[in-house]
């Protein structure tokens, strides 16, 4: 498989037809990979593809990265389903155009939850939570695809699949309030999960505006509190659920519960599922007349 | 610093009942910046006024704020005074210690300390309030009406006689609409085209008023005094300019069929025009019929018209016109298809035109039901009119006999939850009255029975006249009809006398039903062309329903007449009166002042995600592209139209980049108010 998609990616580099082509390599050590930017044809026999290939690529494409400002018209990357999810959301949030990306799929089984949990193969004890019932494994738009492209029903619900989701909706308030003041007491506001966030395209964040301050920037519970809560809602139909800013997380919070959340919310009130379509907008900003209201008592 | 002037108002005795107003001004004195303080019994009053603008004057002071009533009711007051004081009047607020403090408590000690925050809050808002400008926005002084009916034509007159130009865009080939078609008009049973023509030709040798007959609105853009309106003239096939009206070509047409303007009951030539007083006197050839367009064969027209002025290679034609202002005055249809509730069948040139196939398949072909007598009140308006396919004999349809028995049914499809529309059609009993009364003056031995629910009279000289039918014999059954069938050549009428609680059978030679009043089929586009709303039925809405009853929700677009709600012929009147009055007023200036409270966006910090785009209900955000100094593209970013935006800060809840503000309400002063208030988190 990955033998095609390096003969892809070197062909398209060899014809000029994308300036580089992102994609995963072997990392430092053996139970990681690194994202990896091929420039040259010669390049290409670094590309890899397993389980460990956690990293969000989209992440590249986004207009708020300095990557974007190179002056490569037109970029190849190498996407699971939930990645190529993101970028289709990307476009519809008109941050990118589907001309400006060579769309490489790949099918997926699966990746790991974090590096460490590497231990030869993929199995229950370390699948990252997003990749138990997921139907993009098969994804949907690519421009290149190793192989036949299976049809796959994706009009199913969006499952949310943590089960720490459900355990926390099962608490009182109090108790649910009482884990993430816990849990957010360790926050220190490195603001890792805002920077791995392929969605986060502010040029300016609204916690880093000074007239006035929203979000405190200090990084006690008020400050901690109005930020995650912020970022949760400015996701809201936009995350497209690929965990980045748990993983990415140094101080383990749990920050992608919230948007799982959302997510569960979103699709059972509209019926939304976002990274699906590429003009379809998300339905914080749409109206519609069967929209539900009973929100309004 | 700021100097800052508090004016609490007692407001006589509805916020001293329940707030400590000298508690309030106080308590506002203590505050950072405030250098003057007023309590006073109405701040309203003209001395109250007065006592405003001397502080403002002899203190200097460079921002107020008034702790009275809701902004609603006298922020506009406040903010002219200031203006006269030479003070801008942006930096002038209102906090609400009336509606939302004095009028909901009972407790003078909570609602004084509520009174003391709601101050506080305006005070450190007020400091990052901005002396706003009004924008100013040319105006071009030219109306379009859409709809050459009863309130087209009124307003047209109304609004040209003012010296304002005015174009009037009919998409039938004559002005007149349904108004036109009526025989005779209650409660004075004037004749309708009497009253009608002469406006019309009024009308057309207007110098101000250009009619654009046989046309169509298709696209109207742009904002508040500077409307551009796309018309689609279609194809008339004759030279207006050479015609004469002299009629050689639609009495020559050898081709023949139905009238719209007689709904039906007639056939008319493929070459016309609706009714003999049509104005224009300019025949149209209908497109769809006419075989010398469809298959190049015939053309007698051609060859009859003296002037020579047929033209069968004429198309189409788009006219972009810019204009002030819109009146909607689009008009009504009666409800159709209504003969199959009551089992009634039309033959083929009697059924409505509009009839799509499926709709033509699911009526009855024969047998029982065939029921050719039930007809409409539009239909019975053409029988009854001097100008009519009947010459103004009452003819039934089948077969031309006098009828000696007419049952009237009113509310049919209207107070119809089920079945029709909820509302009542209002004119209904006042011109089924007028019916009978038609009906017994054209055939004095003819008995005339009246089935209603209600009578709904009310209006001048309105319940009189339903006195006047009803002692002139038409016999009035309080009660509904359950069906009607076919009995010899007469129908059989199976009704209810609620009142006294029988069973009627009537045997009829005709029924006349009223119908409901409904808005145009194509309403809703229309709507959406013009970017106005609607209501369930596909009404259009008026801005307010006591207060801005002409105004659509859109500034600039105004509306008359039925399209708005069901009316009789002098309400439609004079709500066409009322909106060139509210046009006169718009146009009274020289340029337009809109109000500075609109969004603005900080384009660097724009992301163009064009959610604000999305979430827009006024188009006023347009995407424009950022040059460098050198003209190269450098990004894309957000761009609001300051004289389409109505300031509902939709926008800056949608920007997550917080690229939006609104002027006035800007992040800064909701900031300050929020944390004066000294709300503190966890």
């Amino acid at each position: 498989m990955i033998e095609q998609i390096r003969n892809q990616a070197r062909q398209l580099l060899e014809n000029g037809e994308v300036d580089v082509v992102i994609g995963y390599a072997e990392g430092s050590d053996p139970t990681r990979t690194t994202p990896v930017f091929v420039r040259k044809p010669e390049d290409v026999d670094r590309l890899i593809y397993d389980a460990r290939c956690i990293n969000s690529l989209p992440l590249y494409l986004n207009k708020r990265h300095e990557y974007t400002k190179k002056g490569w018209k037109k970029t190849g990357i190498i996407g699971k389903g939930c990645d190529i999810r993101a970028i289709t959301q990307l476009i519809a949030e008109n941050q990118l155009r589907r001309d400006e990306v060579y769309i490489l799929g790949v099918p997926c089984e699966g990746v790991v939850s974090h590096f460490e949990k590497w231990d030869g193969s993929l199995h229950d004890g370390n699948r990252a939570s997003k990749c138990t019932d997921c139907d993009v494994m098969i994804p949907l738009d690519t421009d290149f695809f190793p192989g036949e492209k299976p049809e796959v029903d994706r009009s199913g619900p969006y499952k949310v699949t943590s089960p720490k989701v459900a355990n926390l909706m099962g608490m009182e308030n109090d108790q649910r309030f009482a884990f993430w003041r816990d849990d957010f007491d360790r926050c220190f506001k490195c603001y890792a999960c805002r920077e791995v966030c392929p969605h986060c395209s502010c040029n300016v964040c609204i916690t880093d505006e000074t007239t006035p301050s929203w979000i405190d920037p200090a990084a006690h519970k008020k400050g901690v509190f109005s930020w995650h809560l912020t970022r949760a809602m400015h996701l809201v139909g936009r995350c497209t659920g690929c965990g980045e800013c748990t993983r990415a997380c140094p101080m383990d919070i749990q920050v992608d519960l919230f948007n799982q959340r959302m997510k569960e919310i979103v699709q059972e009130n509209y019926g939304y599922k976002s990274g699906y379509s590429l003009e379809e907008k998300h339905p914080l900003i749409t109206y519609k007349v069967d929209d539900r209201e009973d929100f309004i008592k | 610093m700021a100097k800052i002037g508090v004016f609490v108002c007692q407001c006589g005795n509805n916020i001293a009942r329940t707030v400590d107003t000298a508690a309030v001004a106080k308590d506002a004195s203590e505050q950072n910046g405030v250098v003057h303080v007023e309590d006073y019994k109405f701040m309203c009053s003209a001395p109250g006024q007065e006592m405003f603008k001397k502080a403002i004057k002899e203190k200097g002071l460079d921002a107020c704020i008034v702790a009275a009533c809701s902004p609603k009711m006298h922020e506009a007051t406040f903010r002219k005074a200031a203006e006269a004081a030479g003070l801008n009047p942006f930096k002038v607020e209102i906090a609400n210690i009336r509606e939302q403090c004095s009028w909901v408590h009972d407790d003078k000690e909570i609602g004084t300390a509520k009174s003391k925050d709601l101050t506080h809050m305006m005070i450190e808002r007020i400091k990052f309030n901005r002396p706003l400008e009004r924008y100013v926005m040319p105006l071009t002084k030219r109306t379009l009406i859409l709809g050459g009916g009863i309130a087209g034509i009124q307003a047209a007159l109304d609004l040209a006689n003012a010296g304002i130009e005015v174009h009037i865009v009919e998409r039938e080939p004559s002005l007149g609409g349904n108004m036109a078609r009526l025989s005779e008009t209650f409660p004075t049973l004037d004749c309708s085209q009497c009253i009608m023509t002469p406006k019309m030709v009024e009308v057309l040798d207007h110098p101000l008023i250009t009619v654009h007959a046989y046309a169509e609105l298709q696209k109207l853009e742009g904002f508040i005094g500077n409307f551009r309106a796309t018309i689609l003239q279609k194809a008339k096939f004759v030279i207006d300019d050479l015609c004469t009206g002299c009629g050689e070509c639609w009495e020559k047409c050898p081709f023949s069929v139905e009238s719209e303007f007689e709904m039906g009951l007639v056939k008319r030539p493929i070459i016309y025009i609706p009714f003999p007083q049509a104005v224009p006197t300019v025949p149209v050839i209908d497109k769809t019929e006419c075989p010398k367009i469809l298959k190049d064969k015939c053309g007698l027209c051609a060859q009859v018209c003296g002037p020579d002025c047929i033209d069968f290679t004429q198309q189409d034609e788009i006219k972009e016109i810019e204009f002030g202002a819109v009146i909607v005055a689009t008009g009504f249809q009666l409800m159709p298809n209504v003969y199959r509730e009551y089992g009634g069948w039309r033959p083929p040139h009697m059924t409505p035109k509009k009839l799509t196939k499926k709709e033509r398949a699911a009526l009855p072909r024969s047998g029982a039901g065939r029921l050719v007598d039930v007809i409409n009140g539009l239909e019975f308006e053409r029988l009854a009119s001097a100008s009519g396919p009947t010459g103004g004999q009452i003819r039934r349809p089948s077969d031309g006999k006098i009828p000696e028995t007419v049952v009237f049914i009113a509310c049919v499809g209207s107070r119809d939850c089920n079945k029709g529309v909820e509302y009542c059609s209002k004119i209904c009993c006042m011109y089924t009255a007028k019916h009978t009364m038609l009906y017994q003056h054209s055939v004095h031995h003819g008995k005339a029975y009246v089935f209603y629910m209600d009578i709904r009279a009310g209006g001048k000289g309105y319940e009189e006249f339903i006195n006047r039918a009803q002692n002139e014999g038409a016999q009035y059954i309080r009660g509904r009809v359950s069906r009607l069938s076919k009995k010899g050549d007469k129908i059989l009428v199976k009704g209810a006398d609620t009142l006294t609680g029988q069973a009627v059978d009537v045997e009829a030679d005709m029924v006349v039903l009223a119908t409901a009043m409904v808005p145009q089929g194509d309403a809703e586009e229309t709507a959406q062309i013009l970017g106005i709303g609607y209501d369930k039925h596909g009404f259009y809405s008026e801005q307010h329903p006591k207060l801005m009853p002409v105004d659509s929700s859109t500034g600039g677009i105004f509306l008359a007449g039925t399209c708005q709600g069901v009316k009789d012929i002098p309400e439609t009147v004079a709500q066409a009166s009322a909106a060139a009055s509210k046009v006169l007023a718009l146009f009274s200036k020289e340029e337009l002042q809109r109000d500075p409270e609109v969004a603005i966006v900080d384009q660097e910090k724009c992301m163009n995600c064009w959610d604000c785009v999305t979430v827009c209900p006024y188009l006023a955000i347009d995407r424009v592209e950022l040059k460098d100094r050198n003209g190269n593209f450098r990004k894309w970013a957000a761009q609001v139209n300051p004289g389409l935006c109505q300031g509902c800060g939709l926008c800056n809840t949608a920007c997550r980049s917080k690229s939006i503000e609104l002027q006035g309400y800007t992040n800064e002063q909701v900031y300050a108010q929020i944390t004066a208030f000294g709300g503190e988190f966890v």
